[in-house]
């Protein structure tokens, strides 16, 4: 199976969406759907970190971490810290404490950059901003972009793995704005006491996942 | 032992670590935001209810304005004296006494009134209103769906057993919350001293009133002509019976003698703060 | 000098469930919801996690409540992520090595998001950095014992609706006798939409049995009815004139 931009797009967007098939960013997904204008709000900030955390990560990947085939470039053999990269992938264990650094630095930047040009919308976050941090969404997303893909030798380029990380944050915000509609009309229905409020969002969000489930294998695409 | 393995390791994290510390100090340098210490001060200081009763949108933004010097310190509602006190102790200002004031709800009809129609649909006041401006035969009182219990920010109204709210005097911070959201505009802020209210708000003849509600003011006229006070604390204007706060001097003689009991004599009907009958207190 | 013991014991025991139970990270604090049900396919899949949550959670525990007067208080959250994350790494490679192939390829990513899980970040924030190492130690095992039990229940609710199986071994398998519904285990159980839907369902099952144990004790306490000057005026029309004053 080629893997394509639309590829990507469908994919993450439709047929693997962040949330309704893996299970990622939850926390938000329940915390910050009550209301539609802070869903936006949030998605648009998850979307934004997403995409530079995708860049950032498929940097370090390609040209730190993994061994660069025959003709690629690697920092640190050009540095001369190591003679050569080994072919077991030692230095990929690296992955997970450099990822999440990456990703909480970007998130303090993208709040102190926010706070001076956007004062509105970061009153308007507050504390979901911080949180992003250790919202596996972003995390997620880095870590998928970059792993071993079943249709390629190689790993994603660097275009393709900032359109994975942006559509992964669309999909994320799609999930987003039609949960808050969802949750607004169940706030003013008769729902028994006992399911009120997370419980019957919980079965909204299975229902919703049912439908995505609708889209597997879409176009023959298999992300 | 390979020691190219934790030279590397060190090298990677060593390097990410130098970059991101230069970075974000840099980044701090160039996106520094210049904000009154005083406000922030202040902000924290507020109860953060975020209800608006201060005319602004938020007690950031309150707080923002005093520190800028376009407003006073006790403009905060639910903070009261005490949160004004230390607000005009920040900004060097003199804070000036607010009397306490308390939401009360003007009805007492709720399960007493019939329903014209029976309403299923979203359980929210402001939603029956579409509907014919409610299911009730009085289309003056409460609907009794709990939109004032939902958005009241500090969680002093109860909707009660009879279908009326039950509103909790030592939690009610009189910010008007309530007040915006009834669509019937049937709760009202009164100052707390005044004891004596007429809990009806229907303009309609005597007669429709007792077609529909037991206990609505049906503009008799017998208070207005019991009252001791020299120009009458109470007048009947419109079919119904109001009480002028300025002047009530709260004998009660109009409580007793309203035939269908519409007037609330709050020494009763108030829910005492220490546990014992309101017929018990000490009458101030 | 047995009955200090013993109290301590029963101490500790009660400690223990409070934590595990009343404080339940998944539906006390509502925190770590995206593995709960990721990894809930299977009973195997969902010990093998709280086991790696528990033990990460264990060592950050200990570790940060070491070095608490170390951090600065502005860059404690990045110091506590950092830490998590060394030791994370260090589970990912023992798991690599020890664990079972397939568990691994089921656990996938969750294993390295343990770092982002909200559950070791938040005890770390609001236990391990206040409290001392032995007070820490058990505060870990109390929260990680109710995550496992979490994950064990739902995985086994799971695995049975959706295959039938009780770790690995064959339960049911579908009556063909029987009406459509009971024809096959329901596969949807094990994809996504069943996992939302039974944490749903079983959010809703504490939820109720949290209210009844609500309005019990409403109920022994005294009830307040809240009189009306026309409850009054209905007294006063049977008894004599009662003093209204």
């Amino acid at each position: 199976m080629h893997v394509g931009y639309v590829e990507i797009a469908i994919g993450t967007i439709l047929i693997s969406n962040m949330v309704l098939a893996r299970f990622l960013g939850l926390c938000p997904f329940i915390g910050v759907t009550r209301r539609t204008s802070d869903a936006v709000g949030m998605g648009f900030a998850v979307m934004f970190v997403m995409t530079l955390a995708a860049f950032a990560t498929s940097l370090l990947y390609k040209y730190v971490l993994i061994h660069p085939g025959p003709d690629g470039f690697n920092l640190l053999v050009a540095l001369g810290v190591v003679k050569e990269m080994p072919a077991d992938g030692y230095v990929l264990v690296l992955k997970t404490v450099s990822y999440i650094l990456i990703i909480a630095v970007l998130v303090q930047f993208v709040e102190m950059v926010l706070r001076k040009s956007v004062p509105v919308l970061y009153k308007a976050l507050g504390i979901y901003l911080p949180l992003i941090t250790t919202n596996c969404a972003v995390m997620g997303v880095a870590l998928l972009t970059t792993s071993d893909w079943k249709y390629q030798d190689a790993p994603l380029s660097l275009g393709k793995a900032v359109w994975m990380g942006f559509c992964g944050g669309v999909g994320f915000t799609l999930a987003m704005i039609l949960m808050s509609g969802i949750r607004e009309r169940l706030a003013v229905a008769r729902v028994p006491k006992a399911l009120q409020n997370v419980p019957i969002a919980f079965i909204s969000t299975g229902l919703m996942a049912l439908a995505f489930l609708g889209f597997s294998k879409l176009f023959g695409i298999e992300l | 032992m390979e020691w190219s393995y934790v030279i590397a390791a060190v090298a990677v994290l060593g390097a990410l670590a130098v970059v991101f510390g230069v970075g974000l100090a840099v980044a701090s340098r160039v996106f520094h935001v210049q904000s009154d210490p005083r406000a922030e001060q202040i902000e924290a200081v507020l109860p953060s209810a975020n209800c608006g009763a201060c005319g602004f949108g938020g007690c950031a933004a309150y707080a923002a304005a005093v520190a800028a010097g376009k407003v006073g310190p006790s403009e905060c509602v639910p903070g009261g004296m005490e949160v004004a006190r230390r607000v005009a102790e920040i900004m060097g200002l003199v804070a000036e006494e607010k009397a306490r004031q308390v939401a009360v709800v003007l009805c007492q009809g709720g399960n007493r009134v019939a329903e014209r129609f029976g309403y299923q649909g979203v359980t929210d006041c402001r939603a029956a209103m579409l509907m014919q401006d409610g299911a009730k035969g009085c289309r003056w009182g409460c609907i009794g769906l709990g939109t004032c219990a939902a958005v009241c920010p500090f969680g002093a109204i109860v909707m009660g057993e009879d279908g009326l709210p039950h509103i909790i005097e030592e939690k009610c911070t009189a910010c008007g919350t309530c007040v915006d959201a009834c669509p019937k505009q049937v709760i009202r802020i009164l100052p707390a001293k005044s004891t004596v209210t007429v809990l009806c708000r229907s303009l309609d003849k005597g007669a429709d009133v007792r077609k529909t509600c037991s206990v609505g003011c049906i503009g008799c006229k017998k208070c207005e002509s019991v009252c001791p006070v020299e120009g009458k604390a109470i007048h009947v204007t419109d079919f119904l019976a109001r009480v002028d706060v300025e002047t009530c001097i709260s004998c009660g003689k109009c409580v007793k003698v309203c035939p269908m009991g519409t007037i609330g004599n709050f020494r009763l009907s108030r829910r005492p703060a220490n546990g014992k009958l309101a017929a018990q207190q000490e009458v101030a | 000098m047995c009955g200090t013991v013993k109290g301590l014991a029963v101490n500790l025991l009660k400690s223990l469930l409070d934590k595990a139970v009343k404080s339940n990270p998944v539906f006390g604090l509502m925190l770590g919801l995206c593995p709960t049900l990721a990894v809930t396919t299977s009973v195997k899949n969902g010990l093998a996690m709280g086991l790696a949550a528990s033990v990460v959670l264990l060592c950050s525990n200990i570790l940060i409540s070491l070095i608490k007067k170390l951090i600065p208080k502005e860059v404690r959250i990045a110091c506590y992520i950092v830490v998590i994350a060394g030791f994370v790494t260090m589970v990912e490679i023992l798991m690599k090595a020890l664990a079972p192939a397939e568990i691994n390829n089921q656990l996938g990513i969750f294993i390295p998001l343990i770092v982002v899980n909200c559950i070791i970040l938040g005890r770390a924030e609001a236990f391990a950095s206040r409290n001392g190492v032995v007070a820490s130690i058990g505060d870990a095992v109390g929260i990680g014992l109710g995550y496992a039990g979490v994950l064990v229940m739902i995985g086994a609710i799971r695995e049975l609706v959706g295959k039938g199986t009780f770790w690995g071994y064959t339960v049911w398998s579908g009556y063909s006798d029987a009406p459509e519904a009971l024809a096959a285990p329901a596969t949807v159980a094990v994809l996504a939409p069943g996992a939302f839907i039974v944490i749903g369902l079983l959010f809703g099952l504490f939820n109720a049995i949290g209210n009844r144990r609500q309005a019990a004790q409403l109920a022994a306490a005294q009830p307040v009815r809240f009189t009306t000057s026309a409850d009054e005026k209905a007294k006063g029309a049977s008894a004599a004139e009662p003093s209204a004053q």
